[in-house]
């Protein structure tokens, strides 16, 4: 029996799904991605240094903000380059609030409809118009943020090597600190109703990968660790993990050890649940898991919970850069010398790595991007496998749903993987 | 494996004249049909000057290859948005206007609009149909070729459907062999040359920019959805950097390419103190030898290259070059 999607809506990119079932056992279930190449890597070779983190970031409509800031960082690592206390503090708020609005969009508008029996978001919006605007407004305080920092939502400006073009107006930072406890506010409210969410009960066990530090919840920085004993600075991320493409596949897969792994919000909650802040911590208490949790669903309230800490956490940071000089963030001058460099960044779904070597002139020899949707999407057809058989005596149409729900709700982005 | 640009890259130059691959070759914009503007190299590189101008208001004109004008009665018209393959960042532009959108979206009937829902369209009419991003797979130009048969007006949504973008870099340098760094299995992957749209279909109107400008886009979608096409003020960069108060980039020697270039993006990215780079493309008035000219003293011919290269503007400053000598 074969099982065939030919288009999952409600996503970032285009994939079909194709799964073949023999005898009640999975044989195989793959993602069928079909995007095209832009070869982002390939186009960047050749160019000046200073180009990359403009044309990277393009790789991704949703998540530029993280491929712009992973590229800096690439950069800065290969050029020596050390920028401000108060330019990554800046960063990394500009991160949270892109993680904002990427959850935000994801869990309420791409997701929620899947399990509340509804087939299109103009019904979501009319059935439940509070919490719809509640949504919108975290959205909006998530891109606002970007905004504020980077000029534009939709790949943002003011970020370069070094630090920062132009430093963010203190009356708008100061804006963000006073509209941040209503938002909160939404973001608790909206959590107690994604509470009363049922989702489906699956577990299949994996690895988590993600950032970490021992006393920040990583976001822009930190080492790669795993809930299987992985401790690595992100230099030695190319030599444990392995990147490798099968023949006629645009998505090149990413293994540790052999296998598949999961990061995103769901491995990040596992992993360090500890560094959170109060109120994110509080809720997620209150979801009553038991840790670890292997739930793929669960990456929906997992990024709830990031929505609540990254609140806190960016009205906190901003508050700090409020209290220092905000042009220190503006960037100095620096030598350009030839260099090799690596970055890590947690990006909305997961962990984003480049690597980049520059010349002695400052032109790029080599680049290497590894997107976090690319190094999720083997775990998601291994957890597949593993799911169609409780889903096996649905309907083909009941069944169908369900696994366009399944795949959504690890909000693969399908640009990025391809890139 | 890696090569620098000047030591391989040089050598496949693309050639800027574009073949006509699809069922119709349509120019673009304006900008190479129309001559040159009367701006002197001074007043190219004395940008205040042309501010003085006012930028012409903006008219609707019903443009010889609009379709004929909506018999929409009391039907909402019909509009998609389509992506071939792209970062759906124009898309999101979109969406990102929130409660406008919202509104917009509201006066008409969305079809097959997939982040919103599931259900596949079997194909009705449309009013309007917008694409963003380039036809890279077979999938993308099937798609683009039969929303074009479908739509009484189609609409470039941003820089790569008009102008190329990012991905069109590959061709300035090493084209097909750019994948080479990219994927150690090439066969069976679709990596064609990168042409904008309207190598392949009649594109009635260009939203320019990367990302589009969204206040932009709910100017003009009115009236492209009743059939009317209507004309970007050819108006540059620098006017809205002036009224930004911003402090001009190329006073301080910054090689902003501001005043050859559409406005009408609100000079965000001079306003974040970056160049521009020119995603909006040439505006049809722009001494281009002039500005050439003047950036001559701010950047080498190498950066002025790889710089026009980002935005797919390379092709569209050599012809325009050529064209007046």
């Amino acid at each position: 029996m074969l099982i065939k999607i030919n288009h999952i809506a409600k996503m970032e990119g285009h994939t079909g799904f194709m799964a073949s079932v023999l005898s009640g056992d999975v044989a195989s279930a793959k993602l069928e991605v079909q995007e095209g190449i832009r070869l982002i890597e390939g186009v960047l070779i050749g160019r000046n240094f200073k180009d990359m983190p403009i044309v990277a970031q393009r790789i991704c409509g949703i998540c530029p903000v993280v491929h712009n800031l992973t590229a800096i960082k690439s950069i800065e690592n290969a050029l020596g380059i050390q920028p401000s206390e108060e330019s990554e503090k800046l960063r990394e708020v500009m991160e949270l609030g892109q993680i904002i609005h990427s959850h935000a969009l994801h869990l309420f508008f791409l997701s929620l409809a899947d399990f509340l029996d509804i087939d299109n978001d103009i019904k979501l919006v009319q059935e439940y118009p509070e919490e719809t605007k509640k949504a919108i407004r975290l959205r909006e305080y998530g891109m606002e943020i970007v905004k504020v920092i980077g000029g534009r939502v939709v790949h943002p400006l003011t970020n370069e090597p070094g630090g920062f073009k132009k430093a963010p107006d203190a009356e708008a930072l100061k804006k963000l600190v006073a509209d941040s406890p209503r938002v909160l506010n939404d973001a608790l409210a909206l959590g107690e109703f994604f509470r009363g969410i049922k989702l489906p009960d699956f577990s299949r066990e994996t690895e988590y990968v993600s950032l970490y530090q021992n006393n920040h919840y990583a976001i822009y920085d930190g080492d790669i660790i795993s809930n299987r004993g992985l401790h690595i600075p992100v230099s030695a991320f190319e030599s444990n993990f392995l990147e490798l493409q099968k023949q006629h596949e645009v998505v090149k897969r990413v293994e540790h050890n052999g296998k598949s792994y999961l990061i995103g919000a769901i491995a990040r909650v596992n992993l360090n649940r500890d560094k959170l802040k109060p109120r994110a911590f509080e809720y997620l208490s209150k979801l009553n898991w038991k840790f670890p949790n292997y739930n793929p669903f669960d990456n929906i309230l997992a990024q709830m919970v990031e929505v609540i800490h990254a609140i806190e956490e960016s009205q906190l940071l901003i508050k700090q850069l409020l209290q220092s000089d905000l042009n220190q963030v503006i960037t100095k001058e620096y030598e350009i010398k030839a260099g090799a460099g690596c970055a890590a960044v947690e990006a909305p779904r997961g962990t984003l790595y480049y690597h980049v070597d520059i010349d002695l002139k400052g032109y790029i020899k080599n680049v290497n991007i590894i997107t976090p949707t690319a190094q999720s999407l083997s775990n998601l057809e291994d957890d597949v496998v593993e799911y169609i058989p409780h889903i096996m005596n649905l309907s083909d149409k009941e069944r169908e749903r369900k696994l366009r729900a399944f795949i959504r709700a690890y909000d693969p982005c399908i640009s990025c993987a391809v890139h | 494996m890696t090569i620098t640009k000047k030591a391989a890259g040089k050598a496949v130059k693309k050639t800027t004249t574009k073949k006509t691959v699809g069922t119709v070759k349509i120019k673009k914009t304006a900008t190479r049909k129309n001559a040159p503007g009367a701006a002197s190299a001074a007043e190219a590189q004395n940008i205040p000057v042309r501010v003085q101008n006012a930028p012409p208001k903006f008219k609707t004109v019903s443009s010889p290859v609009a379709a004929p004008r909506a018999k929409t009665g009391g039907r909402k018209p019909k509009m998609a948005i389509v992506s071939l393959t792209s970062c759906e960042g124009c898309q999101f532009a979109l969406l990102d206007l929130g409660e406008k959108f919202l509104d917009f979206a509201s006066s008409v009937e969305m079809v097959d609009f997939r982040l919103i829902e599931e259900e596949e369209d079997p194909g009705t009419k449309l009013d309007l149909v917008l694409v963003e991003g380039n036809p890279v797979t077979e999938d993308n130009l099937k798609l683009l070729q039969s929303v074009r048969k479908r739509s009484r007006v189609l609409a470039a949504l941003g820089n790569c459907a008009a102008m190329g973008g990012i991905p069109e870099i590959k061709n300035y340098h090493e084209g097909a062999n750019t994948i080479k760094h990219v994927y150690k299995y090439i066969q069976g992957i679709s990596n064609p040359e990168i042409k904008e749209i309207d190598n392949f279909v009649k594109v009635d109107f260009y939203f320019p920019g990367c990302p589009i400008n969204g206040e932009e886009f709910l100017r003009y979608a009115p009236e492209l959805l009743l059939g009317n096409i209507p004309t970007i003020p050819d108006s540059p960069v620098c006017v809205e950097c002036k009224k930004a108060g911003n402090r001009c980039l190329l006073l301080d020697k910054k090689p902003c390419f501001g005043p050859m270039i559409l406005g009408g993006c609100d000079a965000v990215c001079p306003t974040a103190r970056m160049t521009c780079q020119g995603c909006r493309g040439l505006r049809p008035g722009a001494n281009i030898k002039a500005m050439r000219a003047t950036l001559k003293t701010m950047m080498t011919d190498e950066e002025f290259e790889n710089t026009t290269e980002i935005y797919g503007l390379r092709d569209d400053v050599e012809e325009s070059l050529r064209t007046t000598n």
